[in-house]
């Protein structure tokens, strides 16, 4: 077996390991194995709206790797570039969402929530300080910690500038 | 439009938009959006919320030219 293989058996035993922690963490905490997020009608008509951003933004960053491709860029070939630009994608619809007070369910709890991001987050960016002798490792690492500081600080930047319960209701 | 109707039938059963959300089961957001004008509901939650102030939908909804 060739190096890559290996790589690949390891990326997909690493994704592996990541979902039964992640499953295992969710029923223990919530006790359900399965915990599906509620939209009302308003939310998932702005999920709509999110997602067209993103495909757009997505479609725009793509246009702009084949335009540094055509100018002798040769950024659009590498896996880096691809991945950042579905971070990118995920990015857009998150902050879209959050903006449109869509991104929450109406039975999810925002704390909780928060809390998960975070740690997540802190996993990934610590994980991309020890990856750094690892390219593509920590290109993923950094990217998707990144993103979920982006998406917890859009979460805070809307907490801050929604009015407050009183002055939303006169 | 903000719907003023809407608020003041709200304001007569002595519920704030978190009750009548948690009422119809929606986020608070989409009445406060309702009740500003900048979200337009379907017919489907329209009849929930008429249902749950006691009221019609002319008496809520119904735009007089």
């Amino acid at each position: 077996m060739n190096v890559n293989l290996y790589h690949a058996l390891g990326f997909a035993a690493g994704i592996a390991v990541t979902l039964l922690v992640f499953l295992l963490f969710r029923r223990l905490w919530l006790g359900k194995w399965r915990v599906r997020s509620e939209y009302d009608e308003r939310q998932k008509a702005a999920q709509g709206v999110a997602y067209r951003n993103a495909f757009w933004t997505v479609v725009g960053y793509m246009l702009l790797g084949w335009l540094l491709n055509l100018f002798g860029v040769e950024l659009s070939a590498s896996p880096s570039f691809l991945f950042a630009g579905v971070v990118l994608g995920i990015l857009v619809y998150a902050v879209s969402c959050i903006l449109l007070d869509a991104y929450m369910g109406l039975n999810d709890n925002p704390r909780r929530w928060v809390a998960v991001t975070a740690v997540i987050a802190a996993v990934n960016l610590v994980c991309a300080l020890f990856n750094t002798h690892n390219a593509s490792a920590w290109t993923a690492n950094l990217l998707c910690g990144l993103l979920l500081v982006a998406v917890l600080i859009a979460f805070g930047v809307r907490a801050l500038l929604r009015p407050n319960r009183e002055e939303d209701e006169e | 439009m903000k719907n003023l109707r809407l608020k003041a039938a709200r304001a007569a059963k002595d519920l704030s938009q978190q009750a009548l959300a948690d009422l119809v089961g929606v986020s608070r957001q989409t009445i406060n959006g309702i009740e500003k004008g900048s979200y337009n509901p379907t017919i489907r939650l329209c009849i929930a919320i008429c249902k749950a102030l006691d009221k019609t939908l002319d008496e809520l909804f119904w735009e007089e030219e």
